[in-house]
């Protein structure tokens, strides 16, 4: 594979779309080895089995970062700021050069819109940042859906015929496609309004249902903090209060908060403050600590659902 | 609500954004306030506005205290707030703040063991008061409380302020009593000076309902020390603080500069955010 050199200050987003895992590391390694021989830093951040394949296969595997994504990005939401921007913010002035796998067979339904979503924002987010950021995509396991979101979400796309722009090219539309209504379960489901001076009473409530559901004390804790975010931006932003729902599945205690706002910068959350918006760093904190968080937002209210593991 | 349970919570050290909407409420939690302070021996000095003061005394009689004696004799003081609050016709923060900590060194010289303040603050809609002077002022007499000699009831009439400047000066209070207030309400937060070494001791949850009073008591507490100092912040009684709350202690850290703040007790969950908003902070 040849690649031509971009401009120093160009985002580069590309998909790679793979057959196998032979083609995976074929192609991989390659992207691999001559950033390290520009002096860029490389980040692979790839789902462990994936990893373990590439990094066997790089000559300098210790020259090169490398982050498990279904631990560092177990959340979609939280790679942006907490695994991307953290990375190119430890080199500051440099190039750097990215593999980053947030799609892979075994993502659930549940998680898999905010995947897409996430693959859309990097390119607002990354928008004039001088980064190179490959996506790999398993053509072979992955479902058409998936697939041709990624044509939606990359501008330039390759595989065993070569690099080209992708004609499907629509990140906004797929930003929207998911912003769609998270529905209630018809199981038993505990509801609580709150408000500004019930907070405390908000906290203990999640906290014992969050006990109840086996999460550990530093989890408990993640998840109060996280909901305490969101009703501070009800507080703020939103008429003073709004309406927490609470359900456990096998996998997930969910937490679902809804209030009148709207969160009309579809990247509020996905940066590190300094170009962040209104509710923004709270946001951003809540992706830090939570699971999975899925967002439906309209001028009409918001609604976010934090998913956190019972069982890890 | 409770009143009686609530009021009976509040302690020298509170300050407290007391919010209501009926002038019975108002009167109800002011006669009892009033009513403890004399009971035990503290000065009580009220500034009121909309609350007519003859109700006030008749509140506190009401309450088992005896007002004509305590107004005779000076323990009991009424007076009216506009001409304590504006004695120019606005609103001067420092200058209000430093007077009622002359009333409270006159309290401790006369032998009181501590002022109770009840501040009336419709005036403050009344006039058109800029909300942003009033957190001004709200968040700087933060500084009167922490030595446990002074307790405020400050009361918000709910039907005089906007919903949204409300619940920005309710949240220069370490603790606010509002609508859903329920009977095993404690204050939210309580500091205590510390003089060895020299810091705060914070005891309680720091979240939206309070976060401008923590990020005030934190500036005050390092403001009061040399350069070169270490100010040390004992966090082990705080069960809770938010992003905000992590934010203002990293930023008072830069802020006091070349002081030092030092942060101990912080419980792991205070502790991962700290990470994660100096991480951001770095970038």
């Amino acid at each position: 594979m040849t690649r031509t050199l971009p401009n120093q200050d160009t985002f580069v987003h590309e998909g790679l779309f793979y057959p196998d895992t032979d083609a995976l590391v074929a192609g991989l390694v390659p992207f691999v080895t001559s950033g390290l021989a520009a002096g860029e830093p490389v980040l692979v951040a790839m789902p462990r089995a994936h990893l373990e394949l590439v990094r066997d296969a790089v000559a300098d595997a210790d020259a090169v970062s490398w982050a498990d994504m279904a631990d560092a990005g177990r959340n979609p939401g939280r790679i942006i700021p907490w695994v991307l921007q953290a990375f190119v913010e430890r080199h500051p002035g440099r190039r750097v050069r990215i593999v980053g796998e947030p799609i892979w067979v075994g993502r659930s339904d549940t998680e898999y819109p905010a995947c897409a979503q996430h693959e859309a924002m990097i390119n607002a987010a990354f928008t004039g940042r001088p980064a190179t950021i490959l996506c790999p995509y398993d053509a072979t396991g992955l479902d058409d859906t998936a697939l041709a979101d990624a044509h939606a979400t990359h501008p330039v796309l390759v595989d065993a015929t070569g690099r080209r722009s992708s004609p499907a090219y629509a990140p906004s539309d797929v930003v929207a496609r998911y912003n769609a209504p998270l529905p209630t379960p018809p199981g038993p489901v505990d509801v609580r309004a709150y408000h500004v001076d019930t907070l405390p009473e908000l906290r203990r409530f999640v906290a014992a249902r969050a006990a109840v559901a086996g999460l550990g004390e530093d989890r408990v804790a993640d998840l109060q903090i996280a909901v305490t975010e969101l009703a501070a931006n009800s507080v703020a932003h939103a008429g003073g209060g709004g309406t927490l729902q609470v359900w456990t599945t096998p996998e997930h205690l969910v937490c679902k908060i809804h209030d009148g706002g709207w969160l009309a910068d579809p990247l509020a959350g996905r940066l590190t403050p300094a170009s962040d918006g209104v509710g923004g760093r709270g946001l951003v904190i809540v992706h830090a600590l939570c699971d999975l968080v899925r967002v439906h937002t309209t001028p009409a209210g918001t609604t976010v659902r934090l998913h956190m593991r019972r069982w890890l | 609500m409770t009143t009686g349970a609530v009021v009976g919570q509040v302690d020298l050290g509170d300050h407290i954004c007391w919010t209501y909407d009926v002038e019975t409420a108002g009167l109800d939690a002011v006669g009892r306030f009033v009513a403890a302070g004399l009971l035990r021996d503290e000065k009580v000095v009220c500034f009121l506005d909309t609350l007519d003061p003859a109700a006030v005394v008749a509140a506190v009689h009401e309450r088992g205290a005896a007002p004509e004696e305590a107004l005779a004799d000076g323990r009991l003081r009424i007076r009216p707030a506009t001409e304590s609050y504006r004695p120019d016709g606005r609103l001067d923060p420092d200058r209000m703040v430093f007077s009622l900590a002359d009333e409270s060194a006159r309290a401790q010289r006369e032998g009181h063991v501590g002022l109770r303040l009840v501040g009336d603050m419709s005036w403050a809609a009344r006039t058109g008061t800029d909300v942003a002077e009033l957190c001004r002022y709200e968040a700087s007499v933060n500084r009167l409380f922490p030595d446990g000699r002074v307790a405020a009831l400050c009361l918000y009439d709910r039907r005089l302020f906007p919903a949204d400047d409300l619940w920005t000066v309710a949240a220069t209070h370490p603790s606010t009593v509002g609508p859903r207030t329920g009977r095993t309400w404690i204050p939210l937060l309580r500091a205590y000076r510390t003089g060895q070494p020299p810091g705060l001791r914070l005891v309680g949850q720091v979240d939206v309902s309070n976060r401008a009073a923590f990020a005030a008591m934190v500036t005050d507490a390092t403001d009061r020390l040399p350069f070169g100092r270490a100010v040390v912040l004992d966090l082990s009684g705080v069960s809770f603080a938010d992003v905000a709350a992590a934010t203002a202690l990293v930023d008072a850290g830069r802020a006091a500069r070349p002081r030092e703040v030092r942060l101990v007790g912080c419980r792991p969950p205070l502790r991962r955010l700290l990470d994660l908003v100096g991480a951001e902070v770095r970038a």
